[in-house]
């Protein structure tokens, strides 16, 4: 087991630089994620933890001892790649047992050990099979007892589900979790689905462009977003975020966004801004935190139905102001119709303020 | 409807048959024929039933010429063709591997060159590096050291014909083999790397089974090709001295059309070819066999998921 520490690590390939200055510290034993969209670096991470790709710039700490320059083959890390790259010519047992083969181990030992690691993931009646010749499931666990079974210290998952069916996915996201838990092996996973390393993760890293947006927490990405991007990143159905501006009327302060839309700024919010000079902002509030009301509400804003999405358990409600449009999530059950009309309350301690110029969250108190 | 389209097949087919019935059957046909002929210089058809055949039963070179172009055929393969060409291909990618593209071009490059020089030029270059007096490269070298001319053709002529086959050879298999290892997935590499493996661990588990169809068609096609294949033993040595190059496809050469030993024997000259083309099928056959070939047929050749 290792804790990891990643100081100020870049990769450029000629003038793609694809990890730009990141510094990160993934605590021993825990399971942390690297979530960004396409091309955002992660498997460049990841590959650079592995000891395939050398950092331009930084260094890499395994337990305090910097492993620049040392291959991948002292490392003693497990990885599973996206394709999962089992070897086509081995069979099933021949795969998993290749690093312990490499190591000179003892045939008994071998194979007592590939059939004790393939029991734990059920693939112990498939061991004579070709890869070619098993579900694509199966695979990711093959591949998964490949980089298990030399005990790593550090285990690499290259968005390890991609290929796997929405039901397998869960159940193997499960099976993961447990045997990480069960071996207490420092978990390093790359993905781009915000729900697996929302479910999976101890702390998530949202990487973008290279660069590590927000490094926290999984409660914390949705309810502290860090910034725009993570904000609209973050969560399913995406935030809304408009353009507001801060104003009163009638000696009440109000955001004023485009022309037809005014939400009533909540006291606590307005002694935050209070010391802030600009007027300015993006606001963001996710769907599930609109109420929808019958009756006005000072807080509340009046707005007539649009249209109305089933989700399964939930539905969108959708609202139009001008441009601007609200969406709401509310439970199936919730009787609203088209054309109906409501007051759209956003929960006042879930409002999320952007500066309008940096895009970094504004520290709103409470 | 169905009459018409095998009008069509029949019509798009034609210009292929017809060249295959002008340019291989016809001439098939024409060697069987001429193999049951004794013709000579004057090129009579005088036919003499089996008599070729029968006299290459009591040829007592033939045994002879039997042996040297099976040791010329499978030690130019084992050598260079397989061997030498797989060196360089594992080479060149290695290098091009370490983002030396340039430099690892200009190597496989190099080794191209023989096969784009004709091949009387190519001869004679070897002629001139293998010459026996100090004018020759290898014995200039040997001199300039203080050592005293070999006469590399007369002592070592099997070696001299495997090596200069060869380094022509080569090249084939290290292009078919370099394309083959550099579209290996990256992903095996780094797979076989983290699991700890090194170079040669590397190679001798992933990258040569991977590369094994590539590997078994080299060695098959090859084989064939040096089975005809004489034209730099005779401008080097000619078959000679006495016999110890000839093989068998230079042999039936200069029964036909060689100046200097009992020449234009074209009844048993086409005899000879017509046994070679049996030993070729028969070896076509075995590897066809042996190597699984129809596995190879309905599979990509080169294996990457
Ligand atoms: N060998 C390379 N040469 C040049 N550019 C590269 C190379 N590898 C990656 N890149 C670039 O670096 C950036 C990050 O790539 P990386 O593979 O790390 O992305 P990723 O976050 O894993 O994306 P995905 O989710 O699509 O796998 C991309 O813009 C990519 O084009
Ligand atoms: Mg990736």
């Amino acid at each position: 087991m290792a804790a990891v520490v990643l100081k100020n690590i870049t990769k450029a390939f000629g003038s793609v630089v694809a990890v730009d200055n990141i510094s990160l510290e993934i605590p021993d034993g825990q399971v942390t994620a690297l979530l960004g969209p396409s091309g955002c670096g992660k498997t460049t991470t990841l590959l650079m933890l592995a000891g395939i790709y050398q950092p331009t710039r930084g260094e890499i700490f395994f337990d305090e001892v910097m492993v620049n320059g040392i291959p991948p083959k002292l490392r003693n890390v497990g990885l599973v790649f996206q394709s999962y790259a089992l070897y086509p010519h081995m069979t099933v047992f021949e795969n998993i047992a290749f690093p312990l083969k490499l190591k000179k181990v003892p045939k008994d030992e071998i194979r007592q050990r590939v059939q004790d690691i393939a029991k734990v993931v059920q693939i112990d009646d498939l061991l004579q099979r070709k890869p070619a010749q098993i579900s694509g499931g199966q695979q990711q666990r093959v591949a998964l007892c490949r980089a298990l079974v030399k005990n790593p210290d550090l285990l690499l998952l290259d968005e390890p589900l991609s290929n796997l069916d929405a039901r397998l996915r869960i159940e193997t996201r499960a099976e993961i979790k447990r045997i990480q838990q069960e071996l207490g092996i420092t978990t390093i996973l790359v993905t781009h689905d915000q729900v697996e390393a929302v479910t999976m993760a101890d702390q998530v890293a949202v990487m973008r462009n290279g660069v590590i947006q927000q490094y926290s927490s999984p409660e914390d990405l949705l309810l502290k977003p860090a910034n725009m991007f993570v904000a609209s990143f973050m969560g399913d159905p995406p935030m809304n975020l408009m353009e507001a501006e801060l104003s009163s009327e009638n000696g009440k302060s109000v955001f004023r966004c485009g022309s037809e839309l005014k939400i009533p700024v909540p006291d606590a919010i307005a002694a935050a801004l209070q010391s802030r000079r600009d007027r300015e902002f993006i606001l963001g509030v996710r769907p599930e935190n609109l109420e929808l009301l019958d009756e006005p509400h000072e807080l509340a804003v009046p707005g007539t139905v649009f249209m109305v999405e089933l989700l399964g358990r939930d539905k969108l409600v959708d609202f139009r102001f001008g441009e601007v449009a609200l969406r709401a999530l509310v439970p199936a059950d919730v009787a609203v119709s088209q054309g109906e009309k409501k007051w759209i309350r956003p929960q006042a301690h879930r409002i999320h303020l952007f500066g309008k110029a940096d895009r970094q969250a504004v520290p709103l108190a409470g | 409807m169905k009459r018409r389209g095998y009008g069509m097949i029949v019509l798009l087919l034609l210009p292929a048959l017809l060249i295959i019935l002008a340019f291989y059957v016809v001439p098939a046909v024409l060697t069987g024929t001429m193999s049951l002929t004794n013709m000579d210089h004057r090129l009579s058809w005088n036919f003499v039933g089996l008599d070729n055949y029968k006299a290459m039963l009591q040829d007592t070179i033939l045994s002879r010429v039997f042996w040297n172009t099976l040791l010329y055929v499978f030690g130019t393969l084992l050598c260079f063709n397989v061997t030498f060409g797989l060196l360089l291909a594992l080479a060149t990618s290695y290098i091009a591997e370490r983002q030396a593209e340039r430099t690892s071009m200009f190597f496989r490059a190099l080794w191209l060159l023989p096969r784009f020089t004709p091949p009387i030029v190519y001869g004679v270059i070897w002629l001139w590096i293998l010459d026996p007096t100090r004018n020759g490269l290898l014995n200039g070298i040997l001199n300039f050291f203080g050592g005293r001319p070999v006469s590399w053709i007369s002592e070592y002529p099997m070696p001299v014909i495997i090596l200069t086959n060869g380094v022509i050879g080569a090249s084939f298999g290290m292009i078919l083999f370099y394309s083959a290892i550099t579209s290996i997935s990256k992903e095996y590499t780094w797979a076989a790397e983290v699991d700890g493996a090194g170079w040669l661990q590397r190679i001798r588990y992933v990258t040569l089974p991977l590369i094994r169809w590539p590997l078994m068609f080299v060695t098959a096609y090859q084989t064939l090709s040096l089975l005809t294949s004489y034209e730099y033993i005779l401008i080097i040595t000619g078959g000679g001295p006495f016999y110890r190059t000839t093989v068998w496809s230079l042999y039936a050469y200069n029964e036909a059309f060689g100046g200097y030993y009992a020449s234009y024997r074209f009844g048993y000259a086409t005899a000879l070819t017509l046994v070679l083309v049996l030993i070729s099928m028969v070896a076509s056959i075995i590897y066809w066999r042996v190597f699984r070939f129809r596995e190879m047929m309905s599979e990509p050749k080169i294996e990457v998921i």
